[in-house]
């Protein structure tokens, strides 16, 4: 079973922020675990050789793109390619509304692919449906066991 | 750039020297035409002659014989008329019994008569031993002509006397079975004139009698002693050539009989040959107007035969030079005939075409690789603005998140401490910021625009605009316009990029007939230049047609920004579409009185596909 958390890879504080506080202020109450990049974000699902991987899995991932070290697309392909993360719901949050970054998203596996719009307010209801959606509505795979 | 000679074909062969084609087949034909008339015309004369030769042999022949016919007559009455003076009974008695008396009888019986005095010279009565006895006229002669006619009379020897011939007739006077004398008489050999043209029309023109003795020596034409005719003839009966004084004779000799006379009968060969020499002639000159004529003939074949190889020599020496780069051909015509020249202007211009063909080539390998060279730079730019427009995307619109999401912080967090103004600039700086975001994305469309690649299919413009509107109704259901869309209206184009610039025109007319009462927009098709031009027309607020010019400019706007929202990047975008289709858009309107846009989507002549 999830611990019901939210992983939010993003890099830019204001955004992390902004979300942050567009979450609360939908009462979505789930812990949110922020990773900075990309190789946070992995250390995080699998661990490190000096730390270990986190016990359990976050509910969804909410993934930005461009991320310094290794970028979103990496991260997820990573994750699509490990038997542990292979069905964890991951959702592209991003500025980006190239078509290309769209189509390679979706072809690496992402769950769902959301541009983070300018105006605050219209943010702040996408974050709410997210956290509605993913947290409430959608029913998640189960866990895999861990070895 | 220069492309090295290939061993083997760098100058033609220069051919030997000879006579122009021009000439040489006038020449030839003129050749065997002359050969030809030469042939015919001594073939020609060569038989005319033999045949005058032969009927002139023949007509001597006859002549001869016909003449000797006469002779034989006249020596048959010369001989009578001795005998006859012979057998006188005064000329007798004296014969056997010489006296005074008898002599004088016999003198007088020899004098000739009436009849034979112009021709008789002389007469006399010889004793059988030759002893004269009595005499009348010249007997100077005398003792030749004893020995000449002695004995058995008849017709003696023809004998020259003064300016004309002498012959003697003798008779034996006989009595009792036993020759007492002779009687002989010397005539004078003559003929009148007309009896020699008589003899002259018998034998023909040209033909000449002559009597001689068979010995040769004396020769008479009738009319007195002539030299000798021609060279000595035996008198065979034959027609032979023989050679005279005057030229060369066809002549017959015969002898006559009862005489030691040769009647000779001559014609000049020229009478013979007149007509073949005449036909020769008229040969010659008919063979010499064939020969001129045939050389004309052959001279103006030649020109038209070589008129045209002139000429196309004339143009592969100028094609070649062309070749060459102006130079002139090399030594035009410079020995050879014209087919030689035709050879070598081809060959060189082989040649030159080759190279150029080779130059081309080379030309056409450097152009590909400086265009894949441009095409990678292209590659290398496009990625770039690729690039710049990803990172634009992501970067530039981080920021405008945060001014918009922190202003909205203040204002939901310290709303309390803020006082009216402070919360309308809150409101104005978020108001700014998301009006940039609208442009960052507007300017995305366009450069996206720009590289999209176009895939060209049969559009119906009339479903796309009703597809368009439809959106545009329901975006705005308060709104009242009435749309009219003319029916199937189709073109070839992308149908992405033809929605994008329909929503952006459309777009338009509805935004500018938001204040417009009874707002009409129509989209229909009218012809301009022989092809379709779309329209979008509405009555909506319109703009000043000297500003049109500018209306297709990224982030040109006519209206202030309070009036109607928009970035101004919708006609550029348009502008965009139609000009990537190869057509052309302008717009036409009037402040307050609506707006048309008119756009095409091929060129005025077309059959550029654009892609």
């Amino acid at each position: 079973m999830s611990t019901g958390a939210i992983l939010l890879v993003e890099d830019n504080p204001d955004d992390v922020t902004l979300t942050l506080r567009a979450l609360k202020s939908q009462r979505v109450t789930n812990d949110v675990i922020v990773a900075n990049d990309g190789v946070a974000a992995l250390e995080h699902l699998f661990g490190s050789e000096t730390t270990p991987a986190a016990p359990e899995l976050p509910s969804v991932v909410l993934l930005d793109l461009k991320l310094p070290k290794v970028d979103g697309l990496e991260v997820l392909a990573r994750i699509r390619g490990d038997e542990r993360t292979r069905f964890l719901p991951v959702v592209i949050l991003t500025s980006s509304d190239e078509d290309r970054d769209v189509i390679e998203g979706y072809r690496l596996g992402a769950n769902s692919y959301v541009r983070k719009p300018v105006d605050f307010v219209q943010f702040a209801d996408a974050a709410r449906q997210l956290g509605l959606y993913w947290l409430l509505i959608n029913r998640a795979p189960p866990a895999p066991r861990r070895p | 750039m220069t492309v090295p000679h290939p061993p083997g074909e760098s100058a033609p062969r220069r051919p030997p020297r000879r006579l122009p084609v021009r000439l040489r087949l006038p020449l030839v034909i003129g050749g065997l035409l002359a050969i030809v008339v030469a042939a015919y015309s001594w073939a020609a004369y060569d038989g005319v002659r033999r045949a005058s030769t032969r009927v002139a042999q023949e007509r001597l022949a006859a002549a001869a014989s016909q003449i000797l016919g006469l002779l034989d007559a006249n020596v048959t009455a010369l001989d009578s008329t001795a005998q006859a003076l012979a057998g006188n009974r005064d000329i007798r008695a004296f014969a056997l019994a010489p006296s005074a008396a008898r002599r004088a009888a016999a003198e007088r019986a020899l004098r000739p008569g009436a009849a034979d005095r112009a021709e008789v010279t002389a007469a006399a009565l010889v004793s059988a031993d030759g002893r004269p006895l009595a005499a009348f006229g010249d007997t100077a002669r005398w003792a030749d002509h004893s020995a000449g006619s002695g004995g058995t009379g008849g017709v003696g020897a023809l004998r020259r006397a003064g300016d004309s011939l002498e012959y003697s007739v003798a008779a034996p006077v006989s009595a009792g079975g036993r020759v007492a004398g002779y009687v002989v008489q010397w005539r004078r050999m003559a003929s009148s004139a007309r009896s020699r043209d008589a003899l002259n029309q018998l034998i023909g023109a040209g033909a000449r009698l002559y009597l001689g003795d068979s010995a040769g020596g004396v020769w008479s034409d009738f009319a007195g002693p002539v030299a000798a005719p021609v060279e000595h003839l035996a008198p065979s009966g034959r027609v032979v050539g023989s050679r005279g004084a005057s030229g060369d004779f066809l002549a017959i000799a015969r002898p006559v009989a009862r005489t030691p006379w040769v009647l000779l009968v001559t014609i000049p060969e020229a009478t013979v040959l007149a007509p073949a020499r005449a036909w020769l002639r008229g040969g010659l000159l008919v063979g010499i107007v064939v020969l001129a004529i045939g050389l004309l003939a052959a001279w103006a074949l030649s020109r038209s035969l070589t008129g045209p190889l002139i000429r196309m020599t004339r143009e592969a020496e100028a094609l070649a030079a062309e070749a060459a780069g102006g130079a002139p051909p090399a030594a035009p015509g410079a020995g050879g005939d014209e087919l030689d020249r035709l050879a070598t202007a081809f060959a060189t211009m082989a040649v030159k075409v080759r190279e150029a063909q080779r130059e081309l080539e080379a030309r056409v390998a450097q152009r590909t690789a400086e265009l894949a060279e441009r095409n990678r730079a292209l590659v290398a730019a496009n990625a770039e603005l690729d690039a710049f427009a990803y990172s634009v995307s992501h970067d530039l619109r981080a920021p405008l998140r945060s001014i918009d999401g922190f202003s909205q912080v203040l204002l939901e967090d310290s709303a309390a401490r803020l006082d009216a103004a402070a919360r309308d600039a809150l409101q104005r700086v978020r108001a700014a910021s998301q009006r940039m975001g609208l442009l960052i994305d507007d300017l995305l469309a366009l450069s996206r625009l720009t590289r999209a690649d176009m895939r060209v299919a049969s559009v119906d413009l009339s479903a796309l605009a009703r597809e368009v509107t439809a959106e545009l109704e329901r975006s705005a259901p308060e709104r009242r316009v009435a749309v009219t869309i003319a029916p199937e209206l189709s073109a070839r184009g992308d149908p992405r990029l033809l929605r994008v610039a329909l929503e952006n025109l459309l777009g338009n007319a509805w935004k500018y007939t938001g204040r417009t009462p009874e707002a009409r927009i129509e989209f229909g098709a009218t012809a301009r230049d022989g092809a379709p031009a779309f329209f979008v027309r509405d009555n909506g607020a319109g703009f000043d047609m000297q500003y049109a010019a500018k209306l297709f400019g990224a982030f040109q706007r006519l209206h202030p920004a309070g009036e109607f929202d928009g970035t101004g990047v919708g006609l550029a975008i348009v502008h965009r579409v139609i000009t990537r289709h190869g057509g052309r858009v302008w717009a036409e309107g009037a402040v307050g009185r609506g707006a048309t846009f008119y756009f095409t989507l091929e060129p005025p002549l077309g059959g550029r596909e654009v892609t």
